[in-house]
């Protein structure tokens, strides 16, 4: 074996996944960035686009779906055998119970791999930052959802998500563009929904990139309500010309470049927007550890990678904390974090770091223990409700005196002086 | 009214196998291959300096033929490349029995193609206004009413049929026509105009040219 | 319409056609792509065709060094020469030019994209280096560092204070150690492991600085709203993904790409571990030196020509099927086996040919031979059709019993595989056994 193969572990590098619901990245621990991100799909050979995060598919067409998808990472991107590698998984939070079982039998039973340990994506993007506090809010593409962790604790009940995001994005451009936009025909000026209806979400996709930015939130809007009727309009970016594949030029307004994006602050119709779930989450933390969590706000994912997102998010959150459903919230100076990797991979980075610490390897499920016990082994969110105690000690694991669960990942002998009082803590 | 107004300039390279029918003005150091078209059906056509021309290219000032007319014009001519006679200009005029479409009738808007220009084989030029520098790759087509700056390229298999405007250096390239700047013009394909010139006489007859170089040649560096 | 397609059912129980299968010689069976194992047998790359060694290849990245893609449409970069003027430069001012000297840059022959677009600068030889070299990420070595000492100090911290509950930075991992699997010997082991390593530095915890928040953020840039430019201005989100440590937004910070390596996969058989399929070395050659491909081991079996088919009526329906093998072989068509798990979606009613149909070998040279030996078969012209080198063409007389939908047959072929016994001492090297092999055939005949 080459010498750069061993690890102090004498073990061979990890590969780390970390499945998103638009764009899966993967690469080998202790590495800084992926090696690829790839759509997360499979093409089938009549042209069909599968998303394998669809939660429509059944459990063996998820299986062949799976099978697939880590075949082509294995073989066309990794370039390395599945067998002798453990596998760290970054996971969604509310990841489907069948689509977690169904990835690890497809890792262990198909491609025999070592060890695989899941985890949640999002708290992983602060390791990179060294640091054990903070409010973690992931811009994906269907959704948008926020959590806090505190001195290395996951407060799970400060998760919360809210179906805005790129995908939300895409579509009020297409609004925007089908209600104003115009494409120049020679001198005279047509209307873009004459001439080309809905677009494609892949050209819609490319204007997002390209055309649009995040700007400051419009100092005329005095109600900080979050209702379509408050939305300014004003707008001061100039317009761009976008080059259909026909030769026409689409006219992008000033106010779609600038204004766009308005609809993740605008709300999803029941007052939540991306700003009221950052401070609903932080409600929902004990009192006394929000200061804290305000003043180490981390914004990642693939939808906030567009210029001025995290800077109109402190405008909108400072306005709200005006608002009287946020008067009790105390929550101090908001401070941001800036990662110092890309905001699309920071949970990768988390996960490669976490991968490269060789002292973690209890944490794996390994192959051998996967075969004789079954997917019920794996750690799980939901398994983290009360059980009876047996249940834990049939598998061998040391007896507890704690009777909350939740205690267990409050214990932390490192700050155990910070510990915020348990009382606030509980599950509700 | 005289339809045999072919102007070819010293120095040009124009194979007898090309079909040029109507008002064309070939500049000087131009080559064009053996199967090229170039029809001024509805008014001049005028070339300029060192353009290569490659085979099967059809160059048309079209005017206000129609779809199918142009169609039916382009395969009438396809399979009939006109006669030589012992490598002299062929008659122009018995030409034009061939088709319905009489080139050069018409005193329209002349099209103008300006110097040191390639279109590779099989491209299709409408277009009315073409600068300098510029190349055509293989397959493409540019509409009637495409108009092209300096030093662009439209790659293969490009089709823009729509009005519109290529500024100078834009690149066209991929299935959906995209598009970006570029910094540098095209090199000029003096090497290969220079090996053709020597070449092509070797293995084809060739119409001669009738005019002599205008003394500040368009487009040279 | 339906289509038509014979398929085979492997050992798992998955119907593919037989091109997709391997036959595994020593467990003597089918075995489809997802029942062997695949394996990496070597690097190239599939610009260049070059053989990388699996060492070269993981230390460079798996990528190729000579050959480089344009960042903008991913077609290989070719170079290009130019003739610039040297200037003369005295006392940091201009001049004047000087001679004319050869420089050499990239040029994508697609949409044209060169080094020059994003100002890097030309080159005085012809291979580069076009890539600049990675730069060590200090801050990452630092912090696995930190990780690495903090979770050891905490590990022995837990085992300090016999606390049995755990949780802190393990904690953030989701993953609560009483889910983990600890059997009580790797909780000894691990214990031993710590008494034997568990040392950490007090100092690269206390040195170690995390990355502060600040209050301050900032806006988009004004460029975005007074002169945003052209939209090529702007990366695209492929060129974007494209290059995953240098995410960019201007389209004029994009860098070329190395090629990325492909590699020939070679095929296990899961149960008994012998290699299926293992390609030639040279990364151009389409050669294998293991090749069990089931092509060549199971006898093919295809529809020749369609009868029209009615619901309830006999129509005779021609097959045929090919011998792979280089000796006659006997082949018996048997009913499908009622636990098959297309026995229930069967929808005609066959008579099965009730003689053994004996297909001749093949042999690669017959067609050349005309003078060859016609063998003797002593076929029932009822049911064979024609017959043609080691090809076998034959009957089925095929019944719906659907008035509508698809038309579905099954059945079992049975014939005997010589198998031969792998010895390393050749004088031991026993005769070949003959082994019944048996693989279901299902067909879809279209739909009536």
């Amino acid at each position: 074996m080459p010498l750069y193969e061993l690890g102090l572990g004498s073990e061979k590098i990890h590969v780390i996944i970390d499945i998103g619901s638009y764009h899966t990245k993967i690469g080998f621990a202790g590495e800084a960035s992926p090696r690829h991100i790839i759509p997360s799909y499979n093409v089938k050979r009549n042209n069909e686009v599968v998303n394998i995060c669809d939660p429509k598919l059944s459990k063996s067409e998820l299986a062949d779906e799976l099978i697939t998808f880590v075949h082509a990472i294995y073989f066309r991107y990794l370039l390395t055998n599945p067998k002798d590698r453990k596998v760290v998984i970054c996971e969604n939070f509310l990841q489907t119970e069948l689509f977690r079982e169904t990835l690890a039998e497809v890792l262990f039973k198909q491609f025999s791999v070592v060890g695989v340990m899941m985890t949640p994506a999002l708290p992983l993007s602060l390791i990179p930052l060294g640091t054990p506090t903070g409010l973690v809010v992931n811009v994906g593409y269907h959704d948008t959802s926020v959590i806090c962790v505190y001195e290395g604790m996951i407060i799970l009940q400060s998760y919360l998500s809210v179906e805005l995001g790129t995908h939300a994005h895409l579509m009020a451009v297409q609004r925007m563009i089908s209600e104003s936009g115009t494409v120049k025909v020679g001198s005279e000026m047509k209307k873009a929904s004459e001439l080309y209806g809905d677009l494609d979400l892949s050209v819609l996709e490319d204007i997002r990139a390209r055309t649009c930015f995040c700007g400051e939130r419009p100092v005329e809007l005095k109600d900080p309500a979050f209702t379509q009727s408050g939305v300014n309009t004003a707008h001061r970016a100039s317009d761009m010309s976008y080059p259909m594949s026909d030769g026409y030029h689409l006219l992008v307004s000033g106010k779609i470049r600038e204004r766009s994006v308005e609809v993740l602050y605008d709300g999803d119709g029941e007052d939540n927007s991306i700003a009221t779930l950052v401070l609903d989450s932080l409600l929902k933390c004990p009192i006394d550890c929000r200061v804290e969590l305000a003043g180490r706000i981390l914004v990642i994912g693939g939808g906030s990678m567009l210029a001025g997102f995290d800077h109109r998010l402190k405008q909108e959150l400072t306005a709200l904390l005006e608002h009287p459903r946020f008067s009790k919230l105390s929550a101090g100076k908001l401070k941001f974090y800036k990662p110092n990797y890309f905001r699309n991979t920071m949970s990768w980075t988390g996960g490669a770091i976490m991968g490269s610490v060789e002292h973690l390897h209890d944490r794996y499920v390994s192959r051998d223990f996967y075969n004789a016990k079954g997917s019920a082994t794996l750690p799980n969110w939901s398994s983290l409700a009360p059980q009876p105690k047996d249940s834990y000690q049939s598998t061998g694991t040391p007896s507890r005196r704690s009777s909350t669960p939740l205690r267990d990942f409050m214990s932390s002998p490192l700050s155990s002086s910070t510990l915020p009082p348990i009382s606030n803590l509980s599950l509700s | 009214m005289n339809y045999d107004s072919l102007r070819i300039a010293k120095g040009a390279v124009v194979c007898a196998e090309a079909d040029l029918r109507g008002d064309v003005t070939v500049g000087a150091s131009t080559i064009i291959h053996p199967k090229v078209r170039i029809f001024a059906y509805a008014g001049p056509i005028v070339i300029g300096d060192g353009c290569l021309i490659e085979e099967q290219t059809v160059i048309i000032n079209r005017g206000d033929m129609s779809d199918e007319d142009l169609a039916k014009f382009m395969k009438e001519t396809e399979t009939r490349p006109p006669q030589t006679r012992g490598g002299r200009n062929a008659p122009l005029r018995s030409l034009q029995v061939q088709t319905n479409y009489v080139c050069g009738k018409q005193q329209g808007e002349t099209l103008h193609i300006g110097s040191y220009n390639v279109f590779e084989v099989g491209t299709h030029v409408e277009s009315l206004k073409i600068g300098s520098n510029n190349v055509f790759e293989s397959k493409c087509k540019l509409g009637q009413q495409v108009t092209v700056g300096d030093g662009c390229v439209v790659s293969v298999f490009c089709v823009l049929d729509k009005e519109d405007h290529l500024d100078n250096m834009t690149v066209v390239y991929g299935p959906g026509n995209q598009r970006r700047k570029q910094q540098d013009k095209p090199m000029p394909q003096t090497q290969q105009l220079e090996f053709l010139a020597k070449v092509l006489p070797n293995f084809h007859n060739l119409k001669k040219s009738n005019v002599s170089p205008s003394p500040e040649p368009i487009g040279k560096k | 319409m339906t289509e038509c397609e014979v398929n085979y059912t492997c050992a798992c129980g998955k119907c593919m056609p037989l091109i997709h299968l391997f036959f595994c010689k020593y467990c003597v069976t089918l075995r489809c792509p997802k029942c062997v194992s695949h394996e990496v047998d070597s690097y190239y790359c599939p610009h260049c065709l070059e053989n990388i060694p699996s060492a070269e290849a993981k230390s460079m990245k798996n990528k190729c060094q000579s050959c480089l893609e344009c960042p903008n449409c991913t077609n290989i970069l070719q170079v290009r020469s130019a003739q610039v003027p040297m200037v003369r430069r005295e006392a940091g001012k201009v001049k004047g030019f000087g001679q004319f000297k050869k420089v050499y840059y990239l040029q994508c022959s697609f949409c044209f994209w060169t080094t020059r677009d994003v100002n890097q600068p030309d080159k005085a030889a012809s291979n580069g280096p076009w890539i600049e070299p990675q730069v060590e990420d200090t801050w990452m070595i630092g912090i696995i560092n930190y990780y690495r000492h903090l979770i050891q100090k905490e590990k022995v911290e837990m085992e300090k204070r016999k606390r049995q509950r755990r949780g802190s930075f393990l904690g953030s991992l989701g993953i609560s150690d009483k889910l983990l699997p600890f059997s009580k010997l790797a909780r000894s082991s691990f214990s031993m492991n710590l008494t034997g390593s568990g040392q950490f530095d007090e100092n690269v915890l206390n040195n170690f600085t995390p990355v502060e928040p600040k209050e301050e953020t900032e806006p988009a840039d004004e460029k975005y709203y007074t002169n945003p430019g052209e939209p090529y201005h702007y990366a695209s989100i492929a060129s974007r993904i494209n290059q995953p440590s240098n995410e960019v937004y201007y389209a004029c910070d994009l860098k070329p790409n190395c090629t990325h390596l492909m590699v020939k996969r070679s095929q296990r058989c899961r149960e008994c571990e012998h290699n299926l399929s293992k390609p030639e070395f040279n990364p151009s050659s389409i050669k294998f030196k293991i090749h069990q491909i089931a092509l060549r081991f199971v006898p093919r079996f295809r529809i020749v020509k369609m009868a029209s088919l009615t619901s309830g009526e006999f129509s005779k329906v021609q097959f045929s099927l090919t011998n792979p093998t280089e000796y006659n072989l006997p082949v018996e068509l048997l009913p499908l086996p009622d636990s098959h798990f297309f026995y229930s979606k069967l929808t005609t009613e066959i008579q099965l040919p009730s003689k053994e149909l004996v297909l001749a070998a093949r042999d690669d040279t017959a067609q050349y031979d005309t003078e060859s030996a016609i063998q003797d078969f002593d076929d029932d012209p009822e049911i064979v059709v024609a017959r043609r080198m080691n090809k076998l063409t034959f009957v089925i007389n095929v019944k719906p019993l659907v008035s509508s939908g698809d038309v579905t047959m099954g059945f079992q072929l049975k014939y005997k595989y010589k198998a031969m016994t792998p010895s390393i001492r050749p004088e031991e090297q026993k005769d070949p056994e003959d082994v019944n092999v048996m693989p279901c055939v299902t067909v879809v005949l279209g739909s009536i």
